[in-house]
């Protein structure tokens, strides 16, 4: 099944999870803000497995993933009313909301070895699909479309995004990591975003 | 139009890379711009993909109840 979003064909496989959460995400935040706990529960259920597994691929630690989970949560309750759907997918945001946590969380305890520790583990994207979260919201064929996608990158692009992402370096960081120029980075993170995103937009 | 370096910034920002500063100035342009505005939304379906690709750990089932439970006494119904 196909679908348009903002004017272009988008892939869409008949999963009834993510057709339900393209339609209800805007709603539950909404109802969120209002206060209300049933949708907040809601949107527990259908983002908790994402948002674990990020805290926990960032941390190594489930006791601390527990804690940002939890952390992360809060100020979702706190802050629904300021997810803007035009800015992106609430699933985003929330995957983005639990990283930051995360990465605060390391770099609050000053762990610098942890962030190299977590830069170290260098392609968190595993080359097979194998129970990922991409599998649980959205099938097992749109998941492998995924993952081809992200594996057809050049390695570099993929380094680049994923340490920008996972790790917590910051871009100089990166760059000196990577013995590289930070603009090499920086327009390596670009070129691989844009053509991951083309790739799942064709 | 978007140029070459708000599309690195874009970039960054939906990775959450941007530091303090960069990130305030990018938001800033971002509340302006349309097209900007478009083009972040566009990107979430790569960040999207990134995030959702690792290995599924689901939280234990007793963290949903303490979750819940934690709100419990904030604003609500």
């Amino acid at each position: 099944m196909h679908r348009r979003w903002l004017g272009r064909l988008v892939f869409c496989p008949n999963n009834v999870n993510e057709s339900a959460n393209q339609d209800t995400d805007d709603e539950l935040l909404r109802q969120i803000a209002d206060g209300n706990r049933a949708a907040f529960a809601g949107f527990y259920d259908r983002y908790a497995p994402l948002m674990f597994s990020v805290a926990t691929k960032i941390l190594n630690d489930s006791g601390e993933a527990e804690d940002v989970l939890q952390e992360t949560f809060v100020q979702i309750w706190n802050k629904a009313a300021t997810f803007d759907p035009h800015l992106g997918k609430a699933s985003s945001w929330a995957a983005i909301l639990t990283r930051n946590k995360a990465i605060d969380r390391i770099r609050a305890a000053q762990r610098r070895s942890r962030l190299e520790e977590s830069a170290g583990r260098e392609f968190a994207i595993r080359s097979e699909v194998n129970e990922t979260v991409n599998e649980l919201v959205y099938g097992h064929d749109k998941a492998k479309f995924i993952h081809q996608a992200i594996c057809g990158l050049p390695l570099e692009q993929r380094q680049a995004i994923e340490l920008s992402y996972f790790s917590g370096l910051t871009q100089d960081e990166i760059a000196k990591k990577l013995n590289e120029p930070l603009g090499t980075i920086k327009a390596r993170v670009r070129r691989g975003l844009l053509k991951l995103r083309d790739r799942l937009e064709s | 139009m978007i140029n070459q370096y708000l599309e690195e910034q874009a970039s960054l920002h939906v990775l959450g890379a941007l530091n303090e500063m960069e990130s305030r100035d990018f938001k800033g342009k971002l509340h302006e711009d349309a097209d900007l505005q478009e083009f972040i939304a566009r990107l979430s379906t790569a960040t999207e993909a990134i995030a959702g690709a690792i290995c599924r750990v689901d939280p234990p089932p007793s963290l949903r109840s303490k979750i819940l439970v934690s709100v419990e006494n904030r604003k609500g119904n």
